[in-house]
């Protein structure tokens, strides 16, 4: 088997080459840095069986964010028959830079000169052989998104594993900044030069307009998601329940305790996650995809720096903050893209702070009971979110003041250009990786979970009794036993915590503690993968219990204080 | 004159840059070194400043940019 690897700048269109040449289904972003595991693939190619490893976005391999470090560390130590590095045709200047970096380290290197049809859209067309002939290296020009160029790509990729293709790599000569003049004169050499004009940006980045334009998106995306999430969610609640009855009738040769450990408990459980969870995350996940494919997110990181920056945090930190939305695992993986250790950590300890996926539509379903209006729901949605960017800022300038003292570091991001996302792509790609995923781990959850509960509830009265002792110590945060019984027992997966407390505590577990649980749910203890991921990516036990402690604080505070005033 | 009073629209070429060296080689991954083009596109009013460089467009904060000297471009 023939080893390649594909490297390049983020933004690149590198992963949609990837998907294009392996059609292995992998999510590609517009924001820098995305790939943060290194994603792996096949093709067949001639009758050869091609292994193709897509590194993480990496704008040098000399220097920057741990995760750039994955990207050279791999490109170093393992064994490549071919390295394609994947050029931006729209800004070639800048992208040649880790190119040059990779003719005079990598082992075979070509390049291959993507995103070529939006260069032409520009009204530039880089001199491809010039290029070649300039670098010393074969150079292929692609389009990935329309899938053109693909098979000249294979081809030079074989004849340079088969060793048919002279490779005279181009060598720079100079001080440091050899590699930025080098491509700076090349690019100018080949005709790439390009002025880009982002009129959309004016609003979208102003100080003032920017926010609102913001918040605005932020409303829209809700309402979208609660109204979609509406119908789906009864229609999956009912056709369960016709289900659960069919199932009663067709297990009736079982022995009744199977049958009720089956259908009461592993059935019901799973039923319940699936229909509250599912609707909502099957529209929220696309619009997302949405938002970050076309570049807006790089945008919503520029406009919070300047709260970032004030509490002594990065900029980037807002990314990891939107990775942590869809689940706070992958957000505190994701905090890899800041450079500075000091502002990692902070990003990683305050991760948990933000809803996952798995708090997410919970929080929906309590704003449900509160509101009846959809735009009830949408503006308390809202207030939600903007409470836990406000704690997060706040715990950012907790930790800035008191564990990791020190100065804010420098704050440099890529603001990639506004692309028109491939609406269909995204459709299908965040149906099958995420929201399967996620489903596929609600139910690898919920099914023991629902089990286990079953199992405690036959052990007649222990966990109403264990209920009823928390009962106390739960009211002084304007919770009940029940309530605070599923927190505890949810810990492995926030999604189990409503079906727990109303299994435990009844339909009218929610009386008077409605808001209060809405809170906790926003601020508690990170579920026991995150915590685990925490440790992994610290690896720090103290570190650990910070990030333990303190949503667990402020949930708890938060709601005492609540407590009292009502 | 400094990188942070450019106006918009305004362009400068670099003349140096008294930045920490983490800093200095980050943006030389960006192609942004002594004898740099660029042109500013967003100044900052409190945000962090829109620079761009080439084909590319950088975010940095004021402070940073106070570090950077420029000479005005016509």
């Amino acid at each position: 088997m023939r080893r390649i690897a594909l490297a390049g700048n983020p933004n690149v269109g590198k992963s949609s080459l990837f998907n294009a040449l392996t059609g292995l289904r992998q999510h590609t972003g517009n924001w820098p840095g995305k790939t943060v595991a290194v994603a792996q693939g096949h093709y067949l190619y001639k009758g050869k069986d091609y292994e193709i490893v897509d590194l993480p976005g990496a704008y040098s391999l000399t220097s920057g964010s741990p995760e750039e470090g994955i990207a050279a560390d791999f490109l170093e130590t393992e064994d490549f028959c071919c390295t394609v590095a994947v050029c931006d045709a729209t800004c070639l200047d800048r992208s040649l830079i880790l190119a040059l970096q990779m003719l005079e380290r990598c082992p075979n290197p070509i390049v291959c000169v993507n995103l070529m049809d939006e260069a032409r859209r520009l009204g530039m067309e880089p001199d491809i052989s010039r290029l070649s002939a300039l670098l010393g290296v074969p150079v292929v020009a692609a389009s990935a998104q329309k899938g053109e160029g693909l098979t000249d790509l294979q081809e030079t990729v074989r004849q340079v594993c088969e060793g048919f293709m002279p490779l005279s790599p181009h060598v720079c000569q100079g001080g440091e900044s050899r590699y930025a003049e080098e491509a700076r004169r090349i690019a100018a050499e080949v005709g790439a030069q390009v002025r880009r004009k982002n009129t959309i940006d004016s609003i979208l980045l102003h100080p003032v307009w920017g926010h609102f334009a913001l918040l605005a998106l932020l409303l829209l995306v809700f309402w979208l998601t609660i109204e979609g999430a509406n119908y789906p969610s009864q229609l999956l609640q009912w056709g369960f329940d016709r289900l659960g009855l069919w199932l009663w009738r067709v297990l009736d040769f079982l022995p009744i305790t199977v049958q009720s450990a089956l259908l009461d408990g592993v059935y019901a459980t799973t039923a319940r996650v699936i229909s509250v969870m599912l609707p909502p995350m099957s529209v929220f996940f696309p619009l997302f995809t949405l938002l970050e494919d076309m570049g807006y997110l790089a945008r919503v990181a520029f406009l919070l720096d300047e709260g970032f920056r004030r509490v002594g945090a990065c900029g980037k930190q807002a990314l990891t903050l939107c990775m942590g939305f869809g689940c706070n695992c992958a957000g505190v993986t994701g905090c890899r893209i800041i450079e500075s250790p000091r502002e990692r950590k902070m990003a990683v300890l305050t991760n948990s702070l933000v809803p996952c996926n798995g708090r997410f539509p919970a929080l929906i379903c309590l704003l449900s009971g509160m509101f009846s209006t959809t735009m009830g729901r949408m503006l308390g949605l809202t207030a939600c979110v903007l409470l836990a960017v406000a704690m997060t800022l706040l715990s950012c300038l907790f930790l800035h003041r008191t564990r990791l003292k020190g100065e804010p570091s420098s704050f440099v991001l890529e603001l990639p250009p506004y692309r028109r996302p491939s609406v269909g792509q995204v459709l299908l790609r965040s149906l099958l990786d995420r929201s399967l995923k996620i489903l596929r781990r609600a139910v690898a959850v919920a099914a023991p979970a629902g089990l286990l509960l079953w199992l405690l509830e036959q052990w007649q009265g222990l966990l109403p009794w264990l209920a009823e002792r928390l009962d106390g110590f739960a009211s002084l945060f304007g919770l009940n036993g029940a309530v605070l019984l599923a927190f505890v027992l949810g810990s492995p997966a926030n999604e189990l915590v409503l079906p727990l407390a109303e299994q435990i505590g009844g339909a009218a577990v929610w009386e008077g503690t409605a808001l209060c649980t809405l809170i906790f749910m926003l601020f508690h203890w990170p579920c026991t993968t995150t915590l685990w991921t925490i440790r992994r990516e610290t690896g720090s036990n103290a570190m650990t219990l910070w990030a333990l402690l303190l949503p667990t604080v402020i949930g708890m505070s938060l709601c005492f204080v609540l407590n009292l005033l009502f | 004159m400094t990188c942070d009073s450019l106006r918009r629209g305004q362009r400068g070429q670099v003349l140096d840059l008294s930045v920490t060296e983490a800093l200095r080689q980050r943006l030389l991954d960006f192609g942004l070194t002594k004898g740099t083009e660029l042109c500013c596109l967003r100044p900052c009013c409190g945000g962090p400043m829109l620079l761009q460089i080439g084909g590319t467009v950088l975010a940095l904060r004021r402070g940073d940019c106070q570090k950077i000297r420029v000479a005005v471009l016509p």
